[in-house]
C-alpha cells in the first residue's frame, strides 16, 4: 500500500478515500483484515507504476476499461490508443465530446458520459498523462493486408480521386503533430471507423470531411493497415 | 433466482421434491440501471443483452463496479481536515427487475406426480406475477469499493410455500488495479459474498448461465442439480470470502488470466440444499467446515472476438441428518459433494452494428460421497452426477435474440437422494433442447417465448417407463417470459 502514498490520485481531495490512513481506518480491525488479504492477493504492489508517471485517478477508475492504463492496450478494435497522443489533439477532442461537437455514434455512446464529468483540469491532466505514455509503434503485431498500397495513398494521395497525401498534416511517419493526431500505430477498426465518420459526415471536421469525401472503403483499409503496422 | 421452497410427496420415502426451479436456475443477475445511472454508459456497452457480460462489462466487473462518470457534485463528501475519507454518491443506486411468467407443461402439472411440488398450481396454464421482483442496490460504495446487494421477493408458485424475500446473489469487493509493465495490467480484489460463482465474468458459471431465467412451474425446476448449481442466492444460503486477480497481458489485452478463490460457511444456519432434487433424508444439515471453491479461466482477445477457457472446483462436506434427526448441526454423517467443472465461451461482437453471439458450454462433474449410517444411499457409499449445458445466443440491434441450446443431466441411480416419483431406481437422467425467441421493445424490457422438449426426464423416457405413466414429452414446456428492469 505505502507504494501508493506518493501518488497524486492519492493525494486527490476528491476522489479517493485512502488519502489519511493515519486516521480512523488504520485503527480498524477489519482495514487491516483487508489490507493483509490484499497484500496477499497483490504482491505486485511494489513493482507497480514506478517507471511512469502517476496515473490521474480517472484513468484507474474510468479511462482503463476501454484504453487501458497506458492507453495502449485497448479493449476492442475501434478504441483508439491514447498513449504518446498529442496534447492539444487530447484536449481538443474531449472538450468537444463536452460540447457534443463531436458526436459520431461510439463517440456519442462511450465518451459523451466520460466527457460530461470533467472540468478543464482534469481535461488537461488527462491530456498530459496519455500524451507522456510511450506511443504504441509495433505493438500490435497483426498485419493487415494492403500495406503497400496503403503506404501508397498515406505519402502521395491518389490524385485523380482528389485525396491529398496524408502525411501533409500528419507527418511522413504518421507521427502528427499539434491539433493533428498522431496515427501511426493506431488500432485498424479505429481508422477504418473515423474515416468512415468523415466520410458520411458523422464527424463533423471541415478538413477531414473534404479529405475524406471520394475515398472508397477499399482505400480505408489500405490506409488503415499501413498506419496500424508502423 | 432464488427461494423457493419446498413441497412434500410422501411416498415410501418421505420424498420432498423440490420446487428447485427458482433456485436450481440460478440466473440471476443482470443489467443493472443503477450502473447506467453511475456510469452514463448504455446497458449495451456492458451487455449483448443482459445478465451476458461483454468484455467491457467484464473490466467493469472486475474493478468492483466502481467506475463512475459522475460530476464532483453528483458525490456527497465526508472530510477530515482536507483529508476525504468517504464518498458517496447522491444518484440513485436503487434498481428494480419484475418478471413475470405463463407456463405451460405438456401433460399439466400432474405430470409431476399428486402431492408434487406445484400441487397448489391449475392443472396447466399457470401464470406467475410476479414470478420475482428483485431490488437491488448496485454500484460504487466509495472509490475502490462497490456492492451489488441483491434482495429478491420470489412468488415461489403455489403449494410451493414460496413467496418471501430472501437475500439472492450478492457481493461486495474492494478492488484495485495495478500497472506491472507497459502491456501488463493486473487487478486484484477482495470481496465477500454469498453464492459460488457470484463473482465470475462469463456466463458459463452456475449462477450466470443459460437459460436466464424460468418459471417455478416449469419442469425443469424438478430436475436434479449438482450441489453447486443449487447453490445461488438464497438456494442455500451461504457467507464467503474471496480473493479474486485477473492479469491482462498482451497487446490489445489478449490474454486474460482470471483466479479466483472463496471460501464458504453457512450463511444462515441450518440449511437444506436441494442437491439432487431434495429428499428428507438427503444432506440437510450444515456444511462441515469451510467449503472451499477455486475457479481458474483464460480469455483470449483478438479482433472483435474472444473466447474463454476455464475450470472451477468446490468442495462441500454437509451433515447428513439421518442419525440426529433434528436437522444436523454437527456428528451424524457426512455426505460429501465435489464438483469439478470445464467451460468455455466464444463470443463474437459487432460493437458497431450490435450483433453479436455467445456461445457457451459447461459441464460440471460431481462426486458424492455418502457417510458411513445414511440413508441416502443405503447400498452403495458413493456416486456421480454431471450436467452438460451447451447453448447459444444471437442478438441482433439489441431488440431481437434467438437463443437455444442442450441439457444433459446423468449420473448414478440414486432413490435415496432423487426420489421415486418417476422411477424407481431413482435415476437423475434428463436431457432436453430448448429453443427461446425473444424481442426487447425498449432496451430494459425483454418478452421471450421459450420451448423446451424433453427426450428424457428423471430416467423416463417412454410412459411404461414412468411410475406415473407420463413419456418424456409430456414434461415438454412452454414458457412465455416477461422481464423489465429500471
Amino acid at each position: 500500500m505505502t507504494t501508493y502514498l506518493n501518488q497524486d490520485r492519492l493525494r486527490n481531495k476528491e476522489n479517493d478515500t485512502m488519502t489519511h490512513p493515519h486516521g480512523k481506518m488504520y485503527k480498524s480491525k477489519t482495514f487491516l483484515l483487508f489490507s493483509t488479504l490484499l497484500l496477499v492477493a497483490g504482491q505486485a504492489s511494489a513493482a507497480v507504476a514506478s517507471a511512469d508517471a502517476p496515473a490521474p485517478y480517472r484513468v484507474s477508475s474510468d479511462c482503463m476499461v476501454c484504453h487501458g492504463m497506458t492507453g495502449r492496450d485497448t479493449l476492442y478494435p475501434i478504441v483508439p490508443r491514447l498513449a504518446g497522443q498529442h496534447k492539444s489533439y487530447l484536449e481538443a477532442q474531449l472538450k468537444a465530446y463536452k460540447d457534443h461537437s463531436r458526436a459520431d455514434q461510439n463517440g456519442e455512446i462511450y465518451m459523451w458520459p466520460v466527457a460530461q464529468a470533467l472540468d478543464s483540469a482534469k481535461i488537461t491532466a488527462l491530456a498530459d498523462y496519455f500524451n507522456a505514455q510511450k506511443p504504441p509503434m509495433q505493438s500490435s503485431g497483426i498485419k493487415h493486408a494492403g500495406v503497400k498500397e496503403g503506404k501508397a495513398i498515406f505519402n502521395q494521395g491518389v490524385t485523380n480521386e482528389q485525396i491529398p497525401a496524408c502525411m501533409e498534416c500528419h507527418g511522413s511517419d504518421g507521427q502528427g503533430a499539434g491539433p493533428f493526431p498522431r496515427l501511426a500505430g493506431q488500432r485498424y477498426g479505429y481508422i477504418i471507423q473515423q474515416l468512415t465518420y468523415f466520410h458520411n459526415g458523422t464527424r463533423v471536421n471541415t478538413l477531414m470531411n473534404q479529405i475524406a469525401k471520394n475515398i472508397t472503403v477499399a482505400q480505408m483499409k489500405d490506409v488503415a493497415a499501413y498506419l496500424s503496422s508502423l | 433466482m432464488v427461494s423457493s421452497s419446498v413441497g412434500f410427496k410422501k411416498k415410501r420415502l418421505i420424498v420432498a421434491l423440490a420446487a428447485v426451479g427458482g433456485m436450481a436456475l440460478s440466473s440471476s443477475a443482470w443489467a443493472l440501471p443503477s450502473f447506467a445511472r453511475q456510469t452514463g454508459w448504455s446497458c449495451a456497452a456492458c451487455h449483448t443483452s443482459y445478465p451476458q457480460l461483454t468484455p467491457m462489462g467484464r473490466m467493469f466487473k472486475l474493478l468492483g463496479f466502481t467506475t463512475t462518470n459522475l460530476q464532483r457534485q453528483q458525490k456527497l463528501q465526508a472530510k477530515f481536515g482536507n483529508s476525504v475519507g468517504l464518498l458517496i454518491s447522491r444518484v440513485s443506486q436503487f434498481s428494480i427487475f419484475l418478471q413475470a411468467s405463463a407456463t405451460n407443461v405438456g401433460g399439466g402439472q400432474t405430470v409431476f406426480g399428486p402431492g408434487g411440488s406445484n400441487a397448489g398450481a391449475s392443472p396447466n396454464n399457470n401464470v406467475q406475477f410476479p414470478q420475482q421482483v428483485s431490488l437491488f442496490y448496485a454500484g460504487e460504495i466509495t472509490p475502490h469499493i462497490g456492492s451489488f446487494l441483491h434482495l429478491t421477493y420470489s412468488g415461489g408458485g403455489s403449494g410451493t410455500g414460496g413467496g418471501g424475500f430472501s437475500f439472492d446473489d450478492s457481493s461486495i469487493v474492494w478492488t484495485h488495479p495495478w500497472k506491472l509493465g507497459t502491456n501488463n495490467l493486473l487487478v486484484t480484489g477482495v470481496d465477500v459474498n454469498n453464492t459460488p460463482t457470484a463473482m465470475d465474468l462469463w456466463n458459463t458459471t452456475p449462477d450466470w448461465q443459460a437459460p436466464f431465467f424460468s418459471s417455478d412451474y416449469s419442469s425443469w425446476g424438478h430436475v436434479p442439480q449438482p450441489f453447486i448449481e443449487s447453490s445461488a442466492g438464497a438456494g442455500y444460503p451461504l457467507a464467503g470470502v474471496g480473493i479474486y486477480g485477473a492479469d491482462i497481458f498482451g497487446p490489445n489485452r489478449a490474454n486474460w488470466l482470471y483466479a479466483d478463490a472463496d471460501v464458504y460457511t453457512n450463511g444462515q444456519g441450518t440449511q437444506v440444499n436441494p442437491v439432487g432434487g431434495f429428499t428428507a433424508s438427503g444432506p440437510q444439515g450444515r456444511l462441515s467446515g469451510g467449503a472451499p471453491y477455486v475457479r481458474l479461466a483464460y480469455q483470449h482477445d483478438w479482433g472483435d472476438w474472444n473466447w474463454e477457457v476455464g475450470t472451477f472446483g468446490m468442495w462441500s462436506s454437509v451433515y447428513d441428518h439421518t442419525i440426529n434427526n433434528t436437522l444436523n448441526k454437527a456428528g451424524g454423517p457426512i455426505d460429501t459433494f465435489d464438483d469439478y467443472d470445464l467451460d468455455t465461451q466464444l463470443q463474437w461482437l459487432d460493437t458497431n452494428d450490435n450483433n453479436n453471439v455467445t456461445i457457451r458450454a459447461a459441464w460440471v462433474n460431481e462426486q458424492q460421497q455418502f457417510g458411513a449410517g445414511n440413508i441416502i444411499s443405503p447400498s452403495s457409499s458413493s456416486g456421480n452426477l454431471n450436467f452438460f449445458n451447451v447453448n447459444a445466443t444471437y442478438w441482433y440491434h439489441d431488440h431481437y435474440g434467438i437463443q437455444g441450446g442442450y441439457r444433459n443431466v446423468w449420473g448414478s441411480a440414486n432413490p435415496g437422494l432423487y426420489g421415486t416419483t418417476y422411477t424407481n431406481s431413482g435415476s437423475p437422467d434428463t436431457s432436453n433442447e430448448w429453443i427461446e425467441a425473444s424481442y426487447l421493445p425498449w432496451w430494459n424490457t425483454r418478452f421471450s417465448l421459450r420451448y423446451v422438449v424433453y427426450n428424457k426426464f428423471n430416467g423416463v423416457g417412454s410412459a411404461s417407463s414412468n411410475y406415473l405413466k407420463y413419456g418424456a414429452s409430456a414434461y415438454n414446456t412452454l414458457e412465455l417470459l416477461a422481464w423489465i428492469s429500471y
